[in-house]
């Protein structure tokens, strides 16, 4: 993405239109952030994008980490040596940090460290959806959870100064609809540069022994409640006369607001925002609740306010019903929808017990339109390659381990080639296994460049180490191409002085006896290759090299095109059902040839052994095809 | 209607289309008017030929940035099956719908493994889900004669500038485009909104 100049102005300006994730990014320029890092992740990537351009002009450091937990400590180091330090992850990636997280939490920590967690409640880009306000409670740290841009911005801020107050690590939830919502966003001030970076040896930073950081930690917990409570994030919108309630964390108040407006029920329901999600406002939650009959809780993912409010109601020895997630009336799966809240809200003030909605009637006559690997994609080449090479070998029930990446879309026509997939870097442990308890079977394990870097060397090592019989199928693009083509450290196009560490370099050092690269379009030679990682005894590595057709010095590269000789083609489809790339569509004439969407096609030319009646040919791009 | 009610608008289209762009506009629009905007995106992993999906959200003091099912008053597509797909869900009835008629089936569809839809087929289906009216536009002719096919979401924004009903002037939409385009392909933009718009 682009930066937005405005998001660097020192004061404010005129409202500008911004996406949740900048405003954020400005909520830790304002604070004075001095050292950002991450590993990308949809839906938190443009956090990091945009502080990584901001950075060399407003002088602080941002960067990508090779992965959550590197990351993590990174900003442990920076918050040590008294600097502002910021961790941007998406829900799943504070999983891989969490280990650093419960034991930080313990330690007395100088410079402000703020954790921005973007959570994907329906796992709209994610395998699972999981709530990362639990991870604050586990953690005993306090955290927010801003419901607009403005929020987002404002309490990053605060985030900042809670924590460097209290010496504690503070989160921030966000989800995907505020992190990709765009909308109008004012700005506040940017802070003068903060204090120098220095690190302070007179004392040790360390959380031992544990007793008694536990109990300093629950103290900071207690003072953080004051300090929320100052700031004023939660707000009680109330007549003095209702009987009825809703309680909304977050980003879900704009549902909640909404549903009220649209029920018109302002003057019957009173109105609870939470925007701290640790502590929570014990204090206003019992107000809240005092008067109340029934209260409908609204929040993504988990039932963590709706739980709150129950406990708070059983300490108070209040009788209230809490309706929400846990209790059913709105649906425990799956991103809040406005009209589920409508529908809840609506029988929370009938008195009517709540409905759950139904199935929603799928229109079964609209065609439905398949994601696929980009044309110029070289995962399609690879696994092309990698179908070939089993039925070169007489492998037929070959186990093909997959992780996380674009090349997940192994798992779809026309390759349908993956058969398991959990976490990042899973594939490594994963094949261990299954080829030490599958003996008489070939075991792939298919891994991205980035996945690689991220969670599979210490895997790889172990692969090595107890020399398991596993291929390990580099699918290797240069990037992290899936959230949007960042840099990782084999990426070549990196331009500045960074050491470049290929993958192959990871396999030698760690001792695998084979080990080739070779290139993902080069469908000659790649499948021989593959048989021959395949054939041999021990580990094997193959890397299949070649940059993200979406990695910018790709885009427009090649001069040209592909074309089909009309006269050669016989109609055979292997050029769609085998290799599947979208620049082949049926010929216009509806005779059942093919032809060549020369807009989709990116002159790759892999496709140049693929057609069996080698009806396929390449000319200029300026010049017409015959 | 005043330009500060509460006012809902579905982009409907492919990737590639230009239908972020288009979102773009209206959302820098709205800010130029002074008119409270959220918008949502949905978009799939492929780059091209996705499913493109934005929901716009004008005028509301506090709202959730989703559409609810079967409110929105109209929806701009810039494809008439991914129109028809999202019509199905959040038109209203009675809501108006501005069309490209230039289709673009899904792989599937043209390998004919999968039922396709024809635009006659897709104006009876709108009809049947209450559309109040369907103003259809051959928005790529259009674009071609204003300089380019890629335009043709421009063309689009142009036509829905001119519905009555949609609160945004087309003053507004001409100055967000000068704010939103590139330099180099602003006289394109600017005359391909104009011809959309009958201008």
């Amino acid at each position: 993405m682009t930066l937005n100049p405005t998001l660097l102005s020192p004061t404010p300006e005129e409202p500008l239109l911004a996406l949740g994730n900048e405003a954020f990014a400005r909520g830790a320029i304002e604070a004075g952030v001095q050292l950002a890092t991450g590993y990308p992740g949809t839906p938190s990537t443009e956090i990091m994008e945009t502080l990584i351009e901001a950075a060399p002009v407003l002088g602080f450091s941002a960067f990508w980490s090779v992965n959550e937990k590197v990351a993590f400590d990174v900003a442990t180091g920076a918050s040590f040596s008294g600097a502002r330090a910021l961790v941007v992850t998406k829900h799943v990636g504070l999983n891989v940090a969490a280990d650093s997280l419960m034991q930080l939490n313990l330690v007395d920590i100088a410079g402000g460290l703020v954790i921005i967690s973007v959570d994907d409640p329906g796992g709209i880009s994610s395998n699972n959806e999981q709530d990362n306000r639990l991870y604050a409670k586990m953690a005993e740290i306090p955290a927010l959870e801003p419901s607009t841009l403005e929020e987002a911005r404002e309490l990053t801020r605060r985030a900042f100064e809670i924590s460097e107050s209290l010496k504690v690590p503070v989160l921030i939830r966000s989800v995907t609809r505020l992190a990709h919502m765009t909308s109008a966003l004012t700005l506040g001030t940017i802070e003068a540069p903060h204090k120098k970076p220095h690190f302070d040896s007179s004392r040790q930073w360390s959380p031992f022994p544990p007793l008694a950081p536990h109990g300093r930690l629950q103290k900071k917990l207690r003072q953080a409640a004051g300090m929320l409570d100052a700031f004023g994030v939660d707000t009680w919108e109330s007549n003095g006369t209702e009987r009825l309630g809703i309680a909304a964390a977050g980003f879900a108040y704009n549902y909640a607001r909404e549903a009220v407006d649209r029920l018109a029920v302002n003057n019957r329901v009173a109105l609870l925002k939470v925007s701290s999600v640790n502590p929570l406002p014990r204090a206003l939650i019992r107000k809240f609740l005092e008067p109340l009959d029934r209260v409908l809780v609204v929040e993504d993912v988990a039932a963590y306010l709706e739980e709150g409010l129950l406990l708070e109601a059983a300490a108070m020895g209040k009788l209230v019903e809490v309706r929400g997630r846990r209790s059913g009336a709105l649906p425990s799966t799956g991103e809040t929808l406005p009209d589920d809240v409508v529908d809840a809200l609506d029988a929370l003030v009938e008195g009517t017990p709540p409905r759950l909605p139904g199935e929603a009637a799928k229109p079964a006559s609209i065609p439905n339109r398949q994601i696929s690997f980009c044309s110029g994609c070289s995962h399609r080449t690879t696994y092309y390659a990698l179908a070939q090479a089993f039925d070169n070998l007489g492998i037929n029930d070959p186990i093909v381990v997959g992780d996380i990446g674009c090349y997940t879309l192994g798992f779809f026509p026309p390759f349908n080639i993956l058969q398991t997939m959990t976490s990042m870097g899973a594939s490594m442990g994963t094949a261990a296994a299954l080829a030490e308890l599958n003996p008489h079977r070939k075991v792939i394990a298919v891994i991205g460049d980035s996945t690689m870097y991220h969670a599979g060397m210490p895997g790889l090592l172990q692969i090595s180490h107890q020399r398991l019989p596993v291929t390990v199928l580099v699918m290797d693009n240069s990037v992290t191409g899936s959230t949007g083509q960042q840099p990782h450290p084999g990426s070549w196009q990196n331009s500045d002085a960074r050491t470049l560490v290929p993958i192959e370099d990871l396999g030698k050092a760690y001792g695998l006896p084979y080990v080739r690269v070779v290139g993902s379009f080069q469908l000659k030679k790649l499948p021989g290759i593959l048989e021959e990682a395949l054939s041999s005894d021990g580990p094997a590595m193959v890397v299949s090299r070649q940059a993200c057709a979406l990695e910018p010095s790709e885009i427009g590269r090649r001069a040209i095109v592909a074309t089909i000789d009309e006269a050669l083609c016989d109609g055979c489809l292997a050029c769609i059902d085998e290799f599947g790339c979208p620049a082949f569509v049926p010929a216009a004439d509806g005779l059942g040839k093919i032809e060549v969407e020369a807009l989709q096609c990116t002159g790759c030319a892999a496709c140049k052994f693929i057609c069996p009646p080698e009806a396929i040919s390449f000319v200029r791009r300026d010049s017409p095809p015959t | 209607m005043s330009a500060h009610e509460p006012f809902d608008l579905i982009i409907a289209g492919v990737g590639g289309q230009g239908s972020l762009f288009a979102s773009r506009v209206i959302a820098q629009a709205a800010l130029l008017e002074g008119i409270s905007v959220r918008v949502a995106e949905t978009y799939g992993v492929a780059q091209r030929g996705g499913a493109v999906f934005s929901q716009i959200r004008l005028g509301y003091d506090v709202c959730g940035p989703l559409i609810p099912k079967k409110t929105c008053p109209l929806i701009l597509g810039l494809e008439p099956i991914e129109t028809l797909r999202r019509a199905t869900m959040y038109l209203a009835p009675g809501g108006e719908v501005v069309l490209n008629t230039n289709i673009n089936a899904p792989l599937e569809t043209k390998m004919g493994r999968q039922p396709s839809l024809d635009l006659p087929t897709i104006r009876t289906e709108l009809e049947r889900l209450g559309a109040g009216s369907i103003e259809e536009v051959d928005a790529l002719a259009v674009a071609l004669e204003a300089g380019g096919a890629a335009t043709a979401n421009v063309v689009m924004l142009g036509v829905l500038s001119s519905v009555d009903t949609f609160p945004l002037s087309y003053d507004a939409v001409v100055k967000s485009i000068e704010k939103t385009a590139k330099a180099a392909s602003l006289p394109n933009n600017l005359l391909s909104l104009a011809r959309g718009a009958g201008r």
